[in-house]
């Protein structure tokens, strides 16, 4: 009897475990097969933080949304005389000057929507953004609103090069909405651009929305080239130095 | 006999491990020693300084200690090291003496432009200043991103395991010209033009009169930043895809692996061509003459056009 018992609990055992490792298994797979096909067909999700995320967030961050592809944050990882550098979690980097994608880093992979990235951008100084970004100078209506700028995509023999021609126009006061629940009230600029490289000519329209008390740009919709897809910026976090620069102004 | 020649057999070879592993410590002793490498530094303008610093310290460590990174014009910034430099040294004699060889196969079976040919691209050869280099456009922004692709100066540089490598990161403007190597007859710099522009640089090699020892139908494109192309330019074959070689760091005196690619028609400041030798008038030994001479010409300077 006492080996028959012993049998039996044996053969439960053994009968029990694996089914319930195969079910909890199967449960892990069907829930990693479901977000599977839903990030197949929806692609990945756009990332969103909570106000109180945003506030407990130790660095400035933006939102960054090329087209085509998922929203991501990055956070500001490095300010090089005014050339902030933009990082993502996968080492990817996005520079910009005076809230102007000026180049960027690993930002050209395999299977995305983009088919170079920006390696720089040529004749900064005249950029009548630089102006208009200034906390100091009184009144926007003086500063320059036209810019030649020269545009190379990633070294290499595929290089390209593209001239760039803009006009910059000064819209009405817009508000706008941002991630930390602030309603934040700007200048809406309109940049008319023409970018020309081996005799082929293309027409965009970006946007910059000026902040009115540091003059910071907080949103914006961008593209130079063909081959680099608009990107929409929008501010999470504001970078320190710029609110400083409010205070000290 | 047999129970006495067995011990005496593993004598023998533990003796052999036992001696084997003294020279090996004897040949690892160096590089344990190599704790610090010497970094040689020559900046525009500035006297030139040289650094010992531990071997492993990284790329961006260093850089961040010599120049001031946000304003330092990475596009002007090389790293080579003299253990390199030698390496290159041996590639250019040997060109040279493979172009030697293709001049006396040339003249033993009566090929008169061949032997042109061979002439004309030794005499730029030899006409030429080479600077060997790990990177010739250091990649700040990429070296400071990751821990992956900041190199550990020691490490990561060591060229034939020599531990008395000297590393030596130039500053230099980049070349505004676009230059021309190989079997044409006009060999002068031409001016890079402005980007809307600048297809007219290939119209003008294209124009220039090849030698009839000159391969047709494909040129060489070396980028200012070692990337290389084999690209096809004849009638019959100009919409087939390049054969792209990536400049590699770790192998800067090779050409690895060639994949497919399009390049496009725009000349950049600082693109050097070649017009190789027609691979059909070379002979066996020399077959892989014109990737050799590319190899090369990947680290050339300014040419004098002698």
């Amino acid at each position: 009897m006492p080996n028959r018992n012993a049998f039996n609990n044996w053969l439960k055992f053994s009968l029990v475990v694996p089914l319930v490792l195969i079910v909890t298994g199967c449960g892990t797979r069907v829930d990693a097969m479901a977000k599977t096909a839903k990030y197949a067909i929806w692609g990945a999700p756009d990332v969103t933080l909570t106000q109180q995320q945003i506030e407990e967030l130790p660095y400035a961050a933006q939102y960054v949304t090329l087209e085509g592809q998922a929203r991501a944050m990055l956070v500001l990882g490095f300010d090089d005389s005014n050339q902030l550098h933009w990082l993502s979690g996968q080492k990817e980097s996005l520079v910009t000057q005076s809230g102007r994608i000026i180049s960027m880093v690993n930002v050209d992979k395999p299977h995305d929507t983009i088919d170079a990235s920006i390696h720089s951008t040529a004749y900064l100084t005249d950029d009548p953004l630089h102006c208009l970004t200034q906390p100091t100078v009184s009144g926007q209506q003086n500063c320059p609103r036209q810019w030649q700028a020269e545009i190379s995509t990633a070294p290499g023999v595929s290089q390209k090069r593209y001239q760039i021609k803009t006009t910059f126009d000064l819209g009405s006061s817009a508000e706008v909405d941002l991630p930390s629940g602030h309603k934040a009230s700007a200048v809406k600029l309109t940049e008319k651009v023409i970018s020309q490289s081996q005799g082929q000519t293309w027409h965009y329209t970006n946007y910059y929305w000026l902040e009115d008390s540091t003059r910071r740009i907080i949103k914006s919709s961008q593209q130079y080239i063909p081959e680099f897809p608009r990107a929409h910026w929008l501010e999470v976090k504001a970078y320190s130095k710029h609110l400083q620069q409010d205070t000290e102004s | 006999m047999s129970k006495v020649a067995v011990p005496s057999i593993k004598i023998v070879f533990m003796l052999l491990l036992l001696n084997i592993s003294v020279i090996s410590t004897v040949r690892a002793e160096p590089t344990e020693k190599a704790t610090t490498t010497a970094v040689r530094v020559q900046l525009q303008n500035e006297p030139e300084v040289t650094y010992n610093l531990p071997a492993s310290t990284r790329l961006s460590a260093l850089l961040a200690e010599i120049v001031p990174v946000a304003s330092t014009r990475w596009s002007h910034m090389r790293l080579g090291s003299e253990q390199l430099q030698l390496q290159l040294g041996r590639l250019h004699d040997e060109v040279l003496y493979d172009l030697k060889r293709l001049q006396s196969h040339a003249a033993k079976n009566d090929q008169p432009n061949l032997l042109q040919a061979a002439q004309q691209v030794s005499g730029q050869i030899k006409n030429s200043q080479f600077k060997a280099s790990f990177y010739f456009q250091i990649p700040w922004n990429s070296l400071r991103l990751s821990l992956e692709s900041d190199p550990q100066l020691r490490t990561s540089f060591a060229t034939e395991k020599k531990v008395d490598d000297t590393l030596i990161i130039t500053e230099r403007a980049p070349n505004p010209n676009v230059h021309i190597y190989g079997l044409t007859q006009q060999l002068s710099p031409i001016a890079a033009q402005p980007a809307e522009k600048s297809a007219q640089v290939i119209k003008r090699i294209h124009e220039q009169q090849w030698s009839p020892a000159a391969s047709n139908d494909v040129i060489w494109k070396i980028a200012a930043n070692g990337d290389i192309a084999q690209v096809p330019v004849a009638y019959y074959n100009a919409h087939k895809p390049a054969q792209c070689y990536t400049h590699s760091e770790k192998q800067p005196l090779a050409l690895v692996s060639g994949i497919p690619c399009f390049v496009n028609q725009q000349t950049n400041p600082a693109d050097r061509y070649f017009i190789g030798f027609n691979e059909n008038q070379l002979p066996q030994h020399l077959a892989q003459l014109n990737k050799k001479i590319v190899r090369l010409l990947k680290h050339v300077g300014e040419p004098s056009y002698e």
